[in-house]
Order: structure tokens, then sequence, then C-alpha cells
């Protein structure tokens, strides 16, 4: 079957393929490794920026867990400005879509990222409401559907961009967040962001991570994953970016027959630094295997 | 690099001790001493993240590495276990190696146990550009002084350390006393690495040392392998392990 399309829209963004690697977890802003050409990807989604410099919490910062991972970096990063000197002119020269994920304190901190990326060859912003690591941070915007809904507001007002509001999965009902952001003006939701766990070491009956708590991430959390993607497409009418635990093409199948619009790899690319562009190329296998000309006609096309 | 090699031979050398020996031409033509692979030789998610080792041995006519590793947990168990002809993942090599200049007339390179793992490949390295090497290792006991043999066999002077009571740097120390060192370089134990910042201050040579973190990606992307480094103003910074490190400028550090 000739002529598959693989293509996907999030707010007034087409991608050519609906994979990407999550926030944090894979800095190809960097180019890292160079294993593969960022251009193969629907677009990149990058680590939190913040206002100013953040030095990340104290080490050890991750634990290996069953089948996933903790974390809790502490949204380590270079500070808005010297990302968009630095990191955003590199990044300009693939044949991909650029997400920036921004994170902050207090509103303020968000509105004056959202500010300085505006007339930047940023593609879009994730709004991370979520990050369950920084004592200060985020958490309060994502548990309480009002916050969640002012700062979604306050950075629709700004941005030149679309804006994708990253989900925490930490809440008691996820629609209901959604539905918030929704009402505030997102173009778009992603989730799930981490859930927050905590190891002890029983031999030296101390924490394994400095900051006590960390986000757990990875194959681990794939059917929560799947399970919040569900409820939150069925209550928004915005696409919804899902994430969590995605290793491959099945993975990342599941969560579009969810309700997903597109994916994104996180965790998994830690262990198969190929896992993003592996996904991206299954799923073109898949529909081809299966003569379905588009993947956007798998969008929440689950049955019973 | 990320590539499927084959094991060519693997074998348990003391209780709780092997060496393995990888097929794999093109990481072993840019290995440079001090750098590490990461290594997956399991099916499935468990355990999740690939295993960091450093490379012990690197013959590039042969196209072989050689890692030397203890058993600590399910990953070395594992590993241990593994048949000669097993296939392994690997990602690498990486990270910064052990600066080594032309110029240079003599060297110490100091280590305990495994964790000096990454001094023999230096240390060969050294001998073929016909700088002087000093090896002073400690270990538990006589059968942990791993690469004793290697390391005599390039002709370095070696020097062993069992006695628990004993830090095999002040046999370093007795040496700077007599003669000049370019560089010294030190890693598998904070004690040793601190004797060798405090001598960098008496004498007049370069210190490293390589650190081990815990893993995720092992190519910079997670900013999990964090260690704490000294800033000219005192501020809260840090660095990665597996990007800007495994090997500092042990000032850096102490
Ligand atoms: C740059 C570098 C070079 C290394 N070189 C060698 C070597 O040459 N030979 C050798 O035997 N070991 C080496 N290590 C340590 C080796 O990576 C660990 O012993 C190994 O990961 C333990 O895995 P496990 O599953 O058996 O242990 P577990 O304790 O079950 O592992 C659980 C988790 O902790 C991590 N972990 C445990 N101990 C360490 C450690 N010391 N350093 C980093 N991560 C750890 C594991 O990777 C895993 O993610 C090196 C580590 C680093 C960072
Ligand atoms: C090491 C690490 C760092 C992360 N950093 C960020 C971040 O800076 N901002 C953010 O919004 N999410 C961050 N995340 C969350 C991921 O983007 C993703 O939502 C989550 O890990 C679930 O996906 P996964 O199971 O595929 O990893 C991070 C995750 C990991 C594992
Ligand atoms: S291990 Fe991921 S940044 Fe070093």
């Amino acid at each position: 079957m000739a002529g598959i399309d693989t293509s996907v829209v999030i707010g007034n963004l087409r991608m050519k393929n609906p994979v990407m690697p999550a926030s944090g977890a894979y800095d190809y802003y960097e180019n890292n490794a160079g294993l593969f050409p960022m251009s193969d990807l629907g677009a990149i989604m990058l680590k939190s920026i913040h206002h100013d410099i953040r030095p990340g919490n104290k080490p050890p910062r991750i634990a290996e867990t069953p089948s996933g991972m903790l974390n809790a970096i502490g949204l380590m990063g270079p500070g808005v400005d010297t990302f968009i000197e630095e990191d955003l002119p590199f990044l300009k020269q693939y044949d991909t879509k650029i997400i920036v994920n921004v994170c902050g304190h207090c509103e303020e901190d968000y509105l004056t990222v959202a500010e300085k990326l505006a007339d930047t060859c940023a593609d879009m912003l994730e709004i991370n409401i979520s990050c369950p690591n920084v004592k200060e941070g985020g958490i309060a915007f994502g548990t309480d559907p009002k916050k969640a809904e002012a700062v979604t507001a306050a950075v629709r007002k700004i941005a030149r961009q679309p804006v994708i509001v990253k989900l925490s999965p930490n809440v008691t009902d996820i629609r209901e967040i959604a539905k918030a952001v929704e009402s505030g003006g997102a173009d778009a939701v992603s989730l799930i962001n981490t859930i927050t766990g905590m190891k002890i070491d029983v031999r030296t009956r101390r924490f394994v991570l400095a900051n006590r708590t960390g986000g757990l991430s990875g194959p681990a959390i794939h059917p929560v994953a799947v399970r919040m993607v569900y409820e939150a497409a069925h209550a928004v009418k915005i696409p919804v970016i899902g994430m969590g635990g995605i290793t491959n093409a099945y993975d990342a199948l599941e969560m579009i027959l969810a309700g997903a619009s597109a994916v994104a790899v996180g965790s998994a690319t830690f262990r198969n630094p190929l896992a993003a562009a592996e996904t991206a190329e299954g799923i073109e296998m898949y529909l081809r295997e299966n003569e379905i000309a588009s993947v956007r006609s798998l969008i929440g096309a689950v049955q019973e | 690099m990320f590539i499927t090699a084959k094991a060519l031979t693997n074998r348990i050398i003391t209780p709780g001790f092997g060496r393995i020996l990888l097929s794999a031409p093109q990481i072993a033509e840019q290995a440079k001493p001090g750098q590490f692979v990461m290594l997956k030789y399991w099916r499935g998610i468990d355990p999740f993240f690939m295993r960091p080792f450093s490379i012990n041995t690197v013959d590039r006519a042969g196209g072989t590495l050689g890692i030397l590793y203890k058993v600590v947990g399910q990953g070395t168990e594992i590993l241990a276990d593994l048949s000669a002809d097993a296939e392994v993942e690997i990602l690498g090599p990486r990270g910064n190696g052990f600066p080594l200049e032309d110029g240079m007339t003599r060297i110490a390179v100091i280590g305990r146990g495994v964790g000096a793992a990454p001094m023999r490949f230096l240390a060969e390295k050294a001998r073929s550009m016909g700088i002087g090497v000093r090896a002073y290792i400690s270990a538990n006991s006589e059968e942990h002084l791993f690469d004793k043999a290697a390391y005599e066999g390039s002709g370095c002077t070696f020097t062993g350390c069992t006695d628990p009571n004993v830090k095999v740097t002040d046999f370093f120390a007795e040496d700077l006393k007599k003669m000049k060192f370019d560089a010294a370089y030190v890693c598998g134990s904070k004690r040793l690495m601190k004797a060798v910042a405090e001598l960098s201050d008496e004498y007049d040579f370069a210190g490293y040392v390589s650190l081990e973190e815990h893993m995720a990606c092992g190519i910079g992307a997670c900013k999990g392998c964090a260690v704490r480094v000294n800033t000219k103003d005192g501020s809260e910074a840090y660095a990665r392990v597996c990007k800007e490190g495994p090997v500092f400028p042990v000032k850096r550090i102490v």
C-alpha cells in the first residue's frame, strides 16, 4: 500500500509523524550520541526551561525500579536566556518541530519564559504544571484545577505559539484538570508526567534519593498512563499527547487507540537510545501491514 | 556508537570477580583510556538500565575490549552467568578520558580493587608513548591485585598494597620526594582521591580522578549522574559524570 500518512496535527502544527522524545528524557539539543537524525521524529520536546539557571538536586538523583526508574533531577537547566542564545539556533537546523517545555515556581516565572520565547523559532510551548520534584515548584498548579486554569490562561495571553499543558498524574481525577486547562485556553494537553514514588535502602535504612521522593517513569507506569490518556481524551476536545512507559510502536499505538493524537518516548530511550526512532518506524510498518491509510484514523479508535 | 557485539570469553577469575572480552572493532578503534561503555546483555526490560563499565583493555589489532567486573547485584550476576558467545549491546565509548600528553616523562596510576580497572588501559597506553609509569594499587588481598602481571609486563613499576592499615598513596608520597611526576591519576576510592589532592598541593603535578555515579543514559541526557563540583564563588554546581567526566581534575572535586 503506497502513500501511508503518518502525519498528525496538534494545535496549528502538522508533525510528519506522531513520535517525540519526552521532556527531560533525551536532550536532543545537545545532540548527545548522534545516533539518528532528529529529523526522523515528528517533533522534539525539550527539557523544562526556567527563567534562571537551575543547578538541580543533590545526588543521588536516580534509582532503578522494577521495569522503570525514579528520578529527582530537580529540573537542572541553563535558564531561558542561555537556551535562546545557544541551544535554539542549533536546533533550528533540523527538519523537525521544536516544543519548548516551560517551568516555574510562580505564575510570573512561567510568563517571563513564555514572553522571552515569543519571538523565537520555538514552534510550541509545553507548560509543565506537574513536575513533582522541585519543592516550591509546579506541583501546586498541577493538582488544583483553579490554579491550573489560571496559569494556563495567563500563559495563553502572552504566548505567540500554541500551548500544550502537561498534566500531573498525581491527582484524584485527571478529567477535572484536563477540562480546567481546556477552559483556560490550552491548545492541547500532554500526559502523564511521572508518578511520585519513594525508595528506601533496607541495608542502610536510608532514602535512596537525596530528595527522598522521585518521579516514577518507564514501563511500570504504562497502564496507568493509558488509562489516564483515555479519560482525558474523553473529557476534552483538544488533542491529547500521550506518554508514560512507551518503549516501542505497540505501546505507542496503544496510547493512540486510547485517544492520543501524538506520543512521547521518555525513559525507554535510556536503555535503548534508538527507542523513539524505532517507535516512529514501527508505527509506519504497522499501518502498512494492516493497510491503514492514515494514523489519524486510529486516534481513539479502541473498541469494546 | 551503539552496536551489538559478541562476547569472545567470559570467566570468573576469583570468586565474585570476572573478565569479559568483547569483539567490538569499531569501539576498540576509538576508545581512549578512562572512557567507559554502557552494556546490556539480557532480554526484556528488567533490569531497566544499561550498566556502565570502564574499559580495562583494548586490543586495536584484534578489535577487542576487555572489562574487569565485580559481582555486586542483579546486573553483574547476569554478567557473570553470560555464556562465552553471548550478544552484548554496547553504547560507547563514552565520556572524557584521562589527559595524556606526549611530552610527559613519568606518571602515577593509583587505584583500589576493581575500581582500578581503567588504570591498566591508561598505563599500557602511556608505556606505548614511552612515558614512565608507576602503578600504586591496593586491594583486600593478593588475588585482588588484578592486573599486576600486565603492569609489570608492560614495563610499569608496580606497588601493590594489601595491608588495610597502610594507604597505597604513602608509597607514592615517598617516591614524590625522590622523583618528578607530570601527573597522577586516581580512582576506586574517596580516601585515595583525597590523598592525591593533598599531595598535589605539596608537589607540582596534575591530579586527575575518575568517578562513578549511578547512570540511566550514559550520554548526558538524563542529568541523573550528577556530582558536586567546586566553583570559584562556592555556589552550588553539578557536573555529569557521563558527559563532563568520568575523569575530572582532582581539584574540581575535592
Ligand atoms: C563510569 C563507571 C565505570 C565503572 N566501571 C566499572 C568496572 O570497570 N568494573 C566494575 O565491576 N564496575 C564498574 N562500575 C560499577 C558498575 O557499573 C556497577 O557495579 C554495576 O552497575 C552494578 O550493577 P548491579 O545490577 O550488579 O548492581 P545493583 O546494585 O543491583 O544495581 C542497581 C542500580 O545501581 C547501579 N549501581 C550500583 N553500583 C554502582 C556503582 N558503583 N556505580 C554506578 N552505578 C552503580 C546499577 O547500575 C543499577 O542501576 C562502573 C561505574 C561507572 C559509573
Ligand atoms: C530523567 C527524567 C527527567 C525528566 N525531566 C522532565 C522535565 O524536565 N520536564 C517535564 O515536563 N517532564 C520531565 N520528565 C517526565 C517525562 O517527560 C515523562 O512525562 C515521564 O517520564 C513519563 O514518560 P516515560 O515513562 O516514557 O519516561 C522527566 C523524566 C525523566 C525520567
Ligand atoms: S547518566 Fe544520564 S546524564 Fe549521565
